[in-house]
């Protein structure tokens, strides 16, 4: 157990590492003048030859490498193109609107994604199975981007229900002080006791939330079902309804806590998922988030701007994968 | 020789195949979704041999007849420049079958080998390219590629190169969990003991051997690399303007669906269609193809 | 035989549908069991008894299984007729529980041995979550286990095989049934352990006057604890009567050769050629489903079989009762 843990950090560190090496061939190594690259297509070549210093591309490579972590540690991802400003100080911005967005949907990929994949399981092959089924293969091949544009159509365009976008409407901002503790609206609105506030920015999370949250949903309820098919066989089952426990009971409790290292380790595996699917939604909802302004930076090939948002997303990923393999392995009641 | 005759006799023999094409034939969802992609492949091939001109933005293009609503005359509308969305719709299959099969075709290439490499030769080796695929492993789906493409520029082949590059590992870990029971089984052992060497071994009996298992999960990926290619389009790194592609054709759609539903929903009616095949399709092959739901 | 008997199967008949199409694997013409007695059940490993068992209980999964006709009845009471709903309601754990096999599966791997006993009874006997504690204890104590109260605590993987067999036992106990389903309750235990828990069961047995359905592949085990018993083979019912009987004077060349593949005392030496040999012979579609392996097969075992009365309550399925051929011992 220990040893297993010792192991699977020390990897962690490997493939950040490895994580950090990639970014590092990408930006330095593959594009024939990266400093020309990383200052961007206007720049004179008195600002390429900076940038050569700066970057330290005139050294060999492996103490540009070094120079590239020590960077990396000092928190230095360099200048965006676009706005000149640090893009660390940029993704301090950007990160909390897209964590709050991931967050909401992940709660309702679980909150969804498993009743579905439980119910579906219970009635193995029965109508409301094959719905699921199909829903979850379904979630799964829907292009994110195009449900984003069919929902608004849908809501916004044809039955006005909900705002096309952004994360509060402009009166309320012009109206009210908005509050900014953590970055995190709904919460901090929560903090101030502002409702008005809260209620427009859930009203305008809705869509976004619900576009990214369909991948989850289909994922974890597909992995819930076959895990619990595989459990629902088991003897500790079909005795625990022999001793005529409630089959609320069985499922919810009995089988679905022997689940949980699946879905964790799915969970896991799905915010990563929802997390890219940001830079593809949050553009068309105008959500101020890391997806936005990736997306912008693919536009204008800002390429600090991308490399930030790469490296922080790889990193954030890595580490969820990280804590997912050992809190599966540190509870011995839990087994995969 | 009589030694590879024996070799031969040894190998596995697919005598489940019987077994496969009856399940096939009993589930229903599966054998539509194998009609769907068949008929995909169909428009792929002819639309472009029948449609020559609408290949040629300024033979189609029709300014007076821009952004119809769907009618007989066009089914799905008119765009922004007045050409027919059904056209081009129809004429973005092959750009989407065409790209993922070589996307999936390159990742196959780099992953299968390595694979092989691995889990025959083992030790030091194998940890050294199971370790790398960690690696491309700790990226979040999607995410790498966007980053390969925005550096290579944003064109279609890159594109296809990015999802290659990203898509490799997940190969190499199927490949090499086989060539590791492959090697202790007979026929490879008794090939080792006449002396063949390591690269025959592994381009004539491993390789081949592991052919059923990285078909199924090819094909279960098609649809998840066609979803991929759509959403680089759609960021503006794959298919450039004015190719009819699909994630791009809602991409440019923005601008317009809020008054035009048609232009933006039918392509991507199309990318979702595909995708739904292709993934029932897999999702189908694994459960037929797969023991353990094979007993019941 | 003029009292309604407590359980009581007719014509049960239950088949499996695979690709192969459709096999029968229980084909019961009657068992009936008396209130308070033990009744036992033997038979070799895939003959039948755990369907039998879980069938009891509608647990057996439908697909594969399929009931093609027959009737289960709980004094009466029709146990095919009812629902899911109603069994867990009516039946299961109210009025049977069962004891399960497998000590290494049976228990829930995630809970704890003490959550599990106190949902059972907090949902069986009505009693809040402390009583339920205090009964759980008396309950492990009942099953002579150790230090009730550290076992409580512990989850299944930290107890051995026989402390797991008699946390089943427990389980099923702490039901309050009237009806215990003990479906090879020591297969896998060490002989010394094994001991132990017949002498419990039957201990329950008569001092709670449970009714109780004894599921064994040896007679031995039967004879220690059952008053009647019916010899399974194949699915169907082949042979029954009280213990005595059966174990004293075998009819059927089956159980005859079943008794002979155990040592009667140290000195007598298994005779190996009337132990039953391997299925070697043709398979015949009608008749007696023992065919091809009886030692003292004739023409008339191609027809339809039919139970003969031996004496009082011994029953046989086996043409040759009739025809005089006495299995000599």
């Amino acid at each position: 157990m220990k040893n297993y843990i010792i192991k699977r950090i020390l990897l962690g560190i490997l493939v950040l590492l490895g994580v950090i090496a990639i970014t590092f061939f990408l930006t330095r190594v593959i594009p024939s003048n990266p400093a020309a690259q990383w200052v961007g297509p206007r720049a004179t070549q008195e600002q390429i030859n900076k940038a050569t210093i700066e970057l330290g591309l005139d050294k060999p490579l492996y103490v540009q490498f070094g120079k590239y972590l020590k960077d990396l540690f000092q928190g230095n991802l360099g200048n965006s193109l676009r706005t000149k400003q640090p893009v660390v100080k940029e993704l301090k911005t950007y990160i909390p609107p897209t964590l709050e967005l991931v967050f909401f949907s992940t709660i309702l990929a679980i909150i969804i994604g498993i009743p579905l994949g439980l119910n579906s399981a219970r009635k193995k092959d029965q109508p409301l199975d094959h719905f699921c089924r199909f829903f979850s293969v379904g979630a799964v091949s829907l292009p994110t981007f195009w449900v984003a544009l069919f929902l608004q159509l849908i809501f916004f365009r044809w039955l006005s229900l909900l705002p096309l976008g952004g994360q509060l409407d402009t009166r309320i901002k012009l109206l009210y002080e908005v509050p900014h503790y953590t970055g995190l609206l709904l919460f901090d609105s929560l903090i101030d006791g502002n409702f008005t506030i809260f209620f427009d920015a859930l009203k305008h999370m809705l869509l976004p939330a619900i576009t990214i949250s369909l991948y989850p949903i289909g994922l974890v309820a597909r992995m819930t079902r076959s895990a619990l098919l595989e459990i629902i066989g088991e003897d500790y089952i079909k005795a625990a309804r022999s001793y005529g426990l409630k089959e609320k009971l069985v499922m919810w409790k009995y089988a679905l806590k022997n689940s949980l290292g699946t879905t964790i380790t799915v969970l896991a595996l799905s915010v990563g998922y929802t997390l890219v699917n940001t830079f593809l939604v949050e553009a068309i909802f105008s959500w101020p988030g890391i997806g936005s302004y990736i997306a912008t930076a693919v536009m204008s090939l800002d390429y600090p701007a991308i490399m930030g948002v790469t490296l922080f997303s790889a990193c954030a990923y890595i580490v969820l994968n990280l804590i997912a393999d050992i809190i599966v392995a540190l509870d011995p009641r839990v087994r995969v | 020789m009589n030694q590879s005759q024996l070799i031969k006799s040894l190998k596995p023999k697919y005598k489940e195949f019987k077994v496969s094409l009856f399940l096939l034939k009993k589930n229903r969802l599966t054998k539509m979704a194998l009609y769907g992609v068949v008929l995909l492949v169909l428009i792929a091939i002819i639309v472009p041999i029948l449609l020559p001109s609408a290949q040629h933005i300024d033979q189609d293009a029709n300014p007076q007849q821009k952004l119809l609503q769907p009618s007989l005359r066009h089914p799905f509308g008119t765009d922004e420049l007045g050409r027919d969305v059904f056209k081009r719709v129809l004429l973005g299959t092959r750009i989407s079958l065409q790209t993922a099969l070589i996307a999936v075709g390159m990742a196959l290439l780099i992953g299968v080998p390595l694979g092989a490499v691995a889990g025959y030769f083992g030790g030091f080796l194998d940890e050294i390219i199971m370790r790398f695929t960690d690696i491309f492993l700790g990226f979040p789906p999607l995410l790498l590629a966007i980053a390969i493409a925005s550096f290579l520029g944003p064109n279609l082949r890159n594109a296809m190169l990015a999802i290659a590059i990203s898509w490799w590992p997940w190969y190499t870990r199927i490949v090499r969990g086989q060539a590791v029971s492959l090697k202790e089984r007979q026929f490879i052992k008794a090939s080792k003991a006449i002396g063949s060497p390591p690269r025959k071994i592994i381009f004539k009996h491993i390789i081949p051997n592991c052919v059923a298992p990285v078909i199924v999960q090819a094909s279960m990926d098609i649809g998840g690399v066609i979803l991929t290619i759509a959403a680089l389009s759609f960021l503006g790194l794959g298919a450039q303007a004015p190719a009819p592609e699909w994630g791009l054709m809602v991409s440019t759609s923005r601008n317009y669906f809020l008054n035009a539903w048609w232009y933006s929903v039918f392509p991507g009616l199309a990318i979702f269609f595909t995708v739904l095949v292709f993934n029932l399709l897999g999702d189908g092959l694994r459960e037929i193809l797969d023991p353990k739901t094979r007993k019941n | 035989m003029s009292e309604r008997p407590y359980l009581h199967i007719k014509d049960l008949k239950i088949n499996f549908v695979s690709y192969e199409g459709e096999k029968t694997v229980l084909n019961i013409d009657e068992i009936k069991i008396n209130k308070g007695e033990a009744y036992g059940i033997i038979g070799e490993s895939g003959t039948g008894k755990t369907v039998l068992a879980l069938s009891i209980l509608q647990l057996l999964e439908m697909p594969p299984g399929k009931i093609v006709s027959g009737q289960i009845l709980l004094e009466g009471d029709d146990l095919l007729k009812k629902t899911q709903r109603q069994m867990q309601k009516e039946i299961r754990g109210k009025k049977i529980s069962m004891i399960f096999q497998d000590p290494m599966s049976t228990l829930n791997p995630v809970f704890t041995v003490g959550e599990q006993m106190i949902k059972v009874i907090e949902e069986n006997q009505k009693l809040d979550r402390k009583q339920a504690y205090k009964k759980a204890v008396e309950m492990i104590n009942t099953v002579k286990l150790a230090d009730a109260e550290r076992v409580m605590n512990k989850y299944p993987h930290e107890l051995s095989g026989g402390q797991r067999q008699r946390v089943i036992i427990a389980l099923a106990l702490s039901c309050g049934a009237e009806f215990i389903i003990a479906d090879e309750p020591t297969r896998n235990l060490d002989v010394t352990i094994q001991a132990g828990i017949l002498k419990l069961i039957k201990n329950l047995q008569r001092n709670l006057n449970v009714t109780v359905l004894f599921i064994a592949n040896n007679p031995g085990l039967i004879s220690a604890t059952c008053d009647n018993a019916g010899v399974l083979y194949k699915g169907e019912i082949i042979e029954k009567g009280t213990t005595r009987e059966i174990l004293r004077n075998p009819q059927h060349p089956y159980t005859f050769t079943l008794l002979n593949a155990i040592p009667k005392n140290k000195d007598t030496k298994i005779d190996l050629s009337k132990v039953i040999p391997p299925n070697d012979g043709e398979e015949i579609k009608e008749g007696c489903i023992y065919y091809n392996r009886c030692l003292k097969k004739q023409e008339s075992c191609k027809k339809q079989q039919k139970l003969l009365n031996v004496k009082d309550t011994h029953y046989v399925k086996c043409s040759l009762f009739r025809e005089g051929v006495n299995n000599e011992q």
